[in-house]
């Protein structure tokens, strides 16, 4: 599993000299022959090679004679010796070119080529460019990568249809086009078997592609009848990418061929990955990585949607009698800034903010500003519930270059409830690189996800018990001493003696997941992590967008919210016990329908859930836009709107200087939630199963992106997570409706099998537009882990249709 | 399983273990095997379907072999065949629905001296017709024959159910 080139680099570089057709040349020892020939300028054709990935020699395209030696060789799988001194290596002769145009022939004997050999082929293409009000009909549009595709390159490059076509008879394939996944489609009529796709996944991604069968039957696939879906795919979408034909495309944007791109930087996690845009008419169709593996689901398919999307608000939107009208950025700026004066006035009625957490300099100077003028009010951001605790040691987390560096740096790397699935992928390819350079990975997981077969120490707790186990790690580490009793984490003791001896064992990264941050026992993951800081790296990992960047505005600077005061609990917001006059959410929409408040700003780039019944919406940018025409549609950036209500404020309100409130310590309001969460009891009237809620790794400005975007839906992340053994045991299947039970109380979901979690639990992400409750918000659910009785409501639509056989 | 070491080269091994001892490769035994070599479930699926040893339904309580090596081939073991697919409703590689039968062709049983050669479970019907096989496969599934996988416990039928 070695990459050719990083691990020549690093043995010693001893020179070695052969020739290319005659012409002398110095090259690395150990390289490849292709390697050799690329960095020489000379040209030998490939197709399975892919740059970055293991060789697989499997196409024999890049096929060459070795003088005095018998044969023909594949360039990308002979390295050059230090007895080859002197070599000869043709890559130009007629016997090589001949049997490389076989070997084309042949892979093209099995692949439908109508786009590479019809006749007709520059006619039908300006043909189609009529006038239609369809998509283009017309032509063989089989594949969508026509014009694009490295097989037709080299079926020009080796004047195949000059020279006679193919020759041997072409099999049609027949497979049925699998469309049935998220965000791409695979037409394995069109693959060719160069196995990119498989080493791709291998080597940087989930692991879960491979080939199946054999013989002419031979397929790619993810294994016992499997979706990829099922089989765990993080739909890093890099296989599409590393694709030579038109087998894995991208399913939204797949048949428009973009006319121009752009770059700009991914702005929904904190790694910054910079992606480069696709667009045609100023609409982005395709987003996709500058460095190969550098992107997540996220940014690889959501990215399109969120910026152009049909979901994007463009024009302001004021809701009369039930109905939304379009009115002017002057208007809206004029009823936001009556409404805040008038509300946060004494005896107004209260005004609220709501924020997300990477506008808070801006929420904080609209306080200002409303202080200036001597309105009231308190300000809050749905991010609290998220990291809560950690917020105390945001410095101490590493960040998008850094955090990459950090995993660069190690010798060992942890991973703590911390699967890149959707979310952070790019940290995965770290870990992979640092792995391949002897680094040791420890892996702290509840659920039995892709990880834990590729860690050298897998430590499995119970649901829940992942914060114990680190624990008990972390202590171990602090005083050289025991840790075989985990405690309450289920953890198996030699396992966790293991892991922390590994630990020790070299310089330390832990990537950290947010989920623990979510338990009822948080504070001592908090405690662990601050023991671990002083170890090694710690990497913030799967917290929502921009998060650290926000926690290190907390805890320092701008946003750090200082004075006390009788402080806006968002809690109190989503249970109902606090009533503004009038709330003001700036992209951060922790509801599913209307809080209870007397009238409600909206400020955010995406359509808002339709019950919220937001009086007024304001429309935002997201990051991206600048890159498209989207802001010349009438959105405003979060910053100008901002600029404008407080423009607008100044204009309305008197001077009347009362005190400003702002949002208490953070820290210690999620104290006060978290002793409700720990009062409400783990146990208490519930029955055997435990619910574990974790933050959606698709979080983006206070909502899910599978609320807004294409396919994420499809993720089945909005359900109620059950290993399908347990579930065969309870007698359902996916798509049952079913109710979690506890004192009483009910949550109410669909199931979804999932073979990464426990047995006795069931994982739920917390989203707003799901019936999912926040943990730590008072009631029956407050406590998370918890234990829920399940109880089928109604059995899914397709009920017994998916038996096999 | 839990002799074998995490070692790669016992794939091969590990599968052959669960197919004669539970007469197909589950999804859990998959996934059982990929946990113990560190591999994925898909490569451990990806090797198994390359050989035609392993089987990844629940299979049937009898075996119908037909021969259509080279002497069988000559004498009509197509024709046979084709008499069972009849029979049994079902193609080479398949299961019937009630799990009574499973079909499949074979290239040589190695007593060509008899051909055409059908085998029904550790049966050898030479110079078979076929009359001579409906009666055969009717006595197999009216028999109270043990169920095939040597070592299982429970009825084949009733694991089949999912």
């Amino acid at each position: 599993m070695t990459l050719s080139a990083q691990s020549v680099s690093e043995s010693a570089a001893v020179m070695v000299g052969i020739r290319f057709n005659g012409n002398p040349v110095k090259v690395r020892q150990g390289v490849t022959i292709l390697e050799a020939a690329r960095q020489n300028g000379v040209r030998i054709p490939a197709l399975c090679f892919l740059q970055g990935t293991e060789a697989f020699g499997g196409c024999r395209i890049c096929l060459v004679e070795i003088e005095g030696r018998p044969g023909f060789h594949a360039s990308c799988v002979l390295r050059v010796e230090a007895r080859d001194e002197g070599m000869n290596v043709l890559t130009d002769t007629d016997a090589v070119k001949a049997i490389r145009k076989e070997m084309l022939k042949l892979l093209l004997s099995e692949h439908p080529s109508g786009c590479l050999l019809c006749n007709e082929g520059p006619q039908c293409r300006e043909s189609m460019l009529t006038i239609s009000k369809s998509g283009h009909t017309t032509g063989c549009r089989f594949c969508s990568n026509d014009g694009d595709c490295e097989l037709q390159r080299l079926v020009e490059e080796f004047n195949i249809k000059q020279e006679g076509g193919i020759g041997f008879s072409v099999r049609y394939r027949g497979i049925a086009v699998e469309r049935e996944e998220p965000f791409y489609d695979r037409d394995y009529n069109l693959c060719v078997l160069c196995g990119r796709c498989v080493r791709v996944c291998r080597e940087i991604g989930a692991d879960v592609l491979s080939f199946v069968k054999r013989g002419p039957n031979t397929l790619i696939g993810a294994g016992m009848e499997s979706t990829h879906l099922e089989a765990g795919c993080w739909f890093c979408g890099t296989c599409v990418l590393a694709c030579p034909t038109g087998a894995l495309a991208d399913r939204q944007g797949k048949w428009d061929r973009a006319t121009e791109s752009r770059l700009t930087t991914c702005q929904l996690c904190d790694l910054g990955c910079e992606m480069q845009l696709d667009l045609r008419d100023g609409e982005v169709v395709r987003a996709t990585p500058k460095v190969t593996g550098r992107v997540c689901a996220k940014g690889r398919f959501g990215l399109p949607g969120l910026i152009s999307g049909p979901s994007r608000l463009y024009s302001p939107l004021a809701r009369r009698k039930g109905v939304y009208a379009v009115i002017s950025w002057e208007e809206a700026f004029k009823i936001a800034a009556e409404r805040i004066s008038a509300a946060a006035s004494p005896g107004g009625g209260g005004f609220s903010l709501l924020a997300a957490p990477e506008l808070m300099a801006e929420a904080k100077r609209l306080l200002s500003a409303l202080n200036a003028t001597g309105g009231q009010a308190t300000l809050d951001t749905s991010a609290r519930l998220a990291v809560g605790g950690a917020a105390a040691l945001a410095s101490e987390f590493k960040r998008g270059a850094e955090a990459v560096s950090a995993i660069d740096r190690a010798q060992v790397v942890l991973m703590v409830a911390a699967e890149p699935r959707y979310s952070h992928t790019p940290l995965w390819v770290g870990v992979r690189r640092a792995q391949r350079r002897g680094a040791k990975l420890v892996v702290i997981d509840a659920k039995r996800t892709r990880l834990a077969r590729l860690a050298d120490e897998y430590v499995e707790t119970r649901a829940g018990g992942e914060a114990e186990a680190l624990y008990a790690i972390a202590s171990a580490l602090d005083n050289q001493g025991d840790c075989s009793d985990g405690g309450q984490s289920g953890a198996v003791g030699d396992a966790l003696q293991r892991a922390a001896a590994l630990l020790s064992s070299g310089r330390l990264a832990a990537i950290v997941g947010a989920t623990p941050l979510q338990y009822s026992n948080t504070a001592i993951y908090v405690e662990a992590l601050r023991n671990l800081g002083k170890k090694g790296d710690l990497v913030g990992y799967l917290f929502p967008a921009t998060d650290t960047a926000a926690l290190k505005a907390y805890s320092t600077g701008a946003g750090a919210p200082a004075e006390s005061g009788p402080a806006l609990k968002i809690t109190d917001l989503i249970c109902g016990r606090a009533k503004p006059a009038v709330l003001y959410l700036a992209a951060d929409v922790p509801f599913a329908k209307r809080p209870e408040c007397g009238f409600l700003i909206a400020q955010d780039s995406m359509q808002l859930p339709e019950q919220l019944e937001a009086d007024l919406v304001l429309p935002a940018t997201p990051f991206g836009d600048q890159a498209t025409n989207g802001s010349e549609q009438g959105a405003k950036s979060d910053r100008a709107v901002f600029a404008g209500v407080i423009e607008a404020l100044g204009k309305a309100s008197q001077a009347d200087k009362s005190e400003l409130i702002e949002s208490s310590e953070l820290a210690e309001t999620s104290e006060q939630a978290r002793a409700i969460a720990r009062a409400a009891g783990q146990t208490e009237g519930g029955g055997a199963m435990m619910l574990v809620r974790e933050i959606s790794p698709l979080s983006f400005r206070g909502f899910s992106l599978d609320r807004v975007l294409v396919g994420f839906g499809n993720l089945g992340l909005s359900g109620l997570r059950i290993h399908p053994e347990q579930a065969a045991r309870l007698g359902l299947q996916t798509g049952d409706e079913i109710s979690l039970l506890r004192d009483g109380a009910e949550i109410r979901g669909r199931v979804v099998l999932d073979r990464t979690i426990p047995r006795d639990a069931v994982y739920a992400v917390v989203d707003p537009a799901s019936a999912i409750p926040f943990p730590f918000v008072p009631g029956p659910f407050a406590a998370n882990p918890c234990a829920v009785e399940i109880k089928r409501v109604r059995p899914s639509v397709n009920d017994g249709q998916d038996a096999r056989r | 399983m839990e002799t074998v070491t995490n070692n790669r080269e016992q794939l091969i091994p590990l599968l052959q273990q669960v197919q004669r001892r539970e007469g197909y490769v589950s999804h859990e035994a998959a996934t059982r095997i990929a946990d113990q070599l560190k591999i994925a479930e898909s490569e451990v699926f990806g090797v198994a379907s390359f050989y035609a040893q392993f089987k990844f339904y629940p299979p049937g309580k009898n075996a119908v072999r037909v021969c259509l090596g080279t002497a069988c081939h000559v004498r009509g073991g197509q024709v046979l065949l084709s008499a069972l697919e009849r029979d049994l409703g079902i193609g080479p590689g398949q299961t019937t629905k009630d799990r009574q039968f499973d079909l499949d062709r074979v290239a040589c049983l190695g007593c060509c001296a008899l051909a055409p050669v059908v085998t029904v479970n550790d049966e050898i019907l030479g110079q078979v017709n076929p009359n001579k096989l409906s009666a055969a496969i009717r006595r197999a599934g009216k028999s109270k024959a043990p169920a095939r996988g040597d070592e299982r416990e429970s009825d084949p039928a009733e694991d089949g159910k999912e």
